[in-house]
Order: C-alpha cells, then structure tokens, then sequence
C-alpha cells in the first residue's frame, strides 16, 4: 500500500497563496464573462425557497448586468457608481455610495471578476483554498469572503465561491438573520468580449 | 395603501440596512400617504384564519395614485393561525415583515430606515377583502350574492365556479361602492392568477400578480 504524503500546512498556505495570486491575475485579463444563473433564496420563516434565473454579465473594469428571466423579468445593472434597477414598468436609478451595504456587496463581485485583490481585501477576510482530493478539479477552488467592515458585517455573514479556473460555479451568502442564497451558474463564458453594441444592449433594463 | 408601501420599498435603494420593529401603529405620514388615510381605520380585521387553507405565495404588487406609482416583490404566507407578509427591496433584500397571528396581533419589522406612513392594519385589511370567505363558502352555481358583514355590504359574482369580483361598500351607504376586486384565473394553490383592486376610498389601484416560487 501507498501512502501519499501528505504537503504541510505552511506549503499548503504558499500553494493557496499562488494559486489565488494566479487566479486573480487570470480574472484581470478576462474580456468579459457571460454566465446563466438560478438563485434559491432560503428565507427562515418561509416554508419554500424563492427561485430566480437569468444571465449575469460582466464588462471589466466595473460593468455587470443581472437579468432575471423567471419567475418574472426584471434586471439590475451597476456601472461604476450607479445602479439601475426595474423592468416593464420602468426603472430607477441610485448613487451606490448612498448605501453602503449594497456598495460593498456590489463591489465585491465586481472587485473578484475584475481580479481587484487589494478591493477585496479593504471589505473582506479572505481564506482561499485549492480543491484538494483525488476528485478535485485540477484548477479547482473554493473562497471565502468574510466582511469586515460595518455596517455589510451587521447583514451579510459571510460568502463562499466555488469554481475552477475563471468558471465560477457557485456563490452562497449566509446573512446575519439566518437567510441564506445559494446561486448556481452555468453556460459560463469566461472569454466573452463584449463590444460596443452588445454592451449597449446588455447593460442596460430590459423592457 | 400599498401605493405608499411600494414608496417605502422604493426608499430601501436609498438606505442602509437595519431593523426596527414596531407596535402595530406606525403612522408617520411619509411620502405617498393619503391625508385622510392617516387618520381613518380600515376597521377590525377579522383573524389570520378568515383566509381558508395554508399557502405560500410569491407576489407582485403594482401599485398606482395620483401620489405615484410603484412595484415591490412580497411573499404571502398563510399558516394556521399566522398570516405573513415579507415584502423585498429591488435588490432581493428583506424590506419589511408585516406579521398577524391570532395569539399576538399584528406585528410591523422594518429592515430600511424608513416610517410606515399609514397603519399596516390597511395592508392586512386589503389582503383579508381579497382572499377571506366573507359570505361563506363558494356557491354551488355561477351567479351573484351579497350579504351585510360587520358594517359593510359585500357583493360578489361568480363564473365558472371561480369567484370573478367583489364589491364592499357601507352598509349605512350600499350604492356607493368603496372597494371593487377583480379576480383572473386561479393558481395551483386555489389562489388567483391576477388581482385588481381599485380603492375609492383612498384612490388607489393595486394589481397583485401571483408567481412561481
């Protein structure tokens, strides 16, 4: 029989390290990413999960769309500073800085897609680990963002990603009140260039 | 009433996140409020379980007045005894979580720094007139019925087996007609599809769509 030896916990540490170092680097040259999503939002005191899908986008340095498509359309757009939310009604449109548990949640995905190491860590306690294990992905990783700044350390308890390579697979938040979300992404484009028209399509509400 | 909630869920893009609970009363007379809401009644509320069986809904509210209009996610849930409605900021947060139970009354939690302008008693009152048995259970055949509950005529028509409107008006002034509910189609769960409620009391409409989880 063969044992394999197993690394110690300080050259674990460095590999993490590296491998979270080359990822983020990887993000920061993506084009742009595509991905399809279904959200279960866990509600404590509800007797069944609210189910959300849609396509998320994302236009380095700071763009990301989330359009719902089922059970009802509806969209929320963040460029830079602004966000934009409605659907067929109409839409509206606040200064991010005006809230700034949304701010710090927006930016944190954005600051993770954009490879943005020192954003993540000015509102997070990272622990980024590789997948480990004789059915691990071989570029497989799992990430855990832990707020520390108030007030999004008073809502959101922590977040936890799961991917391989730039393919993000899933992302759930556990908040203060027990609620917790789980999205699964999938169709991920992480090589998804968007041009001039496309950007003029997609980051905006859908009506 | 639910023309001003949609202008308080609307403030939550504005504010932080935090929670406040209050008593069943949280008059504040913010934006979008009715003067003559915020001093009027909607009168006693009948018990959680007026509302027959046990469901929960997800909902769309679209809400208009000539104070604005408006649009907010809610779920509605019914358990014996307990009637909850938790109503969603543009974001998918928590807004508010508005709560009857038979044991301890209505119970208002607010997650955005914001004043309920009016009593969430008229948000209750307006889900108890859509979905409570006021004259009893359905007819056996299509047609109309009315009966006097409490203070108030109600009316309805049925078609199809399915209840298709409602009307309330005062008993002491039954011609004229203060809250008119329009029903289209029904859910898995027995509830309906789509809800109009047109207020000419406080002159609002709402139209409540009802989701997939």
């Amino acid at each position: 029989m063969v044992v394999a030896k197993a690394d110690s916990p300080a050259k674990n540490e460095a590999k993490n390290e590296a491998m979270m170092t080359a990822l983020l680097a990887r993000f920061a040259k993506a084009p742009g990413i595509f991905a399809r999503y279904k959200e279960e939002k866990h509600i404590a005191l509800l007797q069944a999960p609210l189910v959300n899908e849609g396509t998320i986008h994302f236009a380095p340095p700071g763009r990301l769309a989330r359009h719902t498509t089922k059970p009802i359309a509806s969209s929320l757009v963040i460029d830079d500073k602004k966000v934009t939310f409605g659907g067929a009604e109409g839409s509206e449109s606040m200064d991010l800085g005006t809230n700034p548990v949304a701010r710090a949640f927006v930016d944190s995905f954005v600051m993770l897609l954009a490879g943005n190491r020192a954003g993540l860590e000015r509102y997070f306690t990272i622990k980024f680990t590789a997948a480990r294990g004789p059915k691990a992905a071989p570029d497989g990783w799992h990430l855990v963002l832990i707020p520390r700044t108030s007030p999004m350390d008073k809502v959101i308890k922590e977040m936890t990603l799961d991917g391989n390579g730039l393919e993000i697979r899933e992302m759930v938040v556990r908040e203060s009140s027990g609620d917790w979300t789980r999205t699964v992404f999938s169709a991920v484009d992480t090589n998804h260039p968007y041009d001039a028209a496309e950007q003029a399509r997609v980051f905006r509400v859908q009506k | 009433m639910l023309v001003a909630l949609s202008t308080f869920v609307m403030a939550a893009a504005g504010g932080c996140g935090h929670q406040s609970e209050g008593p069943g009363d949280s008059r504040a007379g913010g934006a979008g409020a009715s003067p003559s809401a915020a001093s009027a009644s909607p009168g006693i509320l009948p018990p959680p379980d007026a509302i027959p069986g046990t469901f929960t809904v997800r909902q769309k509210i679209v809400a208009h007045s000539a104070h604005g209009s408006g649009s907010f996610e809610a779920v509605l849930q019914k358990e014996p005894g307990k009637l909850t409605l938790l109503g969603f900021t543009p974001y998918g947060a928590r807004a508010f979580l508005l709560e009857q139970s038979a044991a301890a009354g209505v119970k208002l939690t607010s997650y955005i720094p914001r004043q309920l302008p009016f009593s969430p008693d008229f948000i209750l009152m307006d889900i108890h007139r859509v979905l409570d048995a006021w004259l009893g259970p359905p007819p056996t055949a299509d047609g109309e019925r009315g009966g006097t509950v409490r203070d108030e005529v109600v009316r309805e028509r049925w078609t199809g087996g399915h209840l298709a409107s409602r009307t309330f008006a005062a008993a002491n002034d039954p011609s004229r007609v203060t809250t008119t509910v329009n029903y289209q189609g029904v859910t898995a769960v027995g509830l309906p599809v789509k809800v109009s409620i047109a207020n000419a009391r406080f002159g609002y409409d709402l139209t409540i769509e009802t989701l997939a989880m």
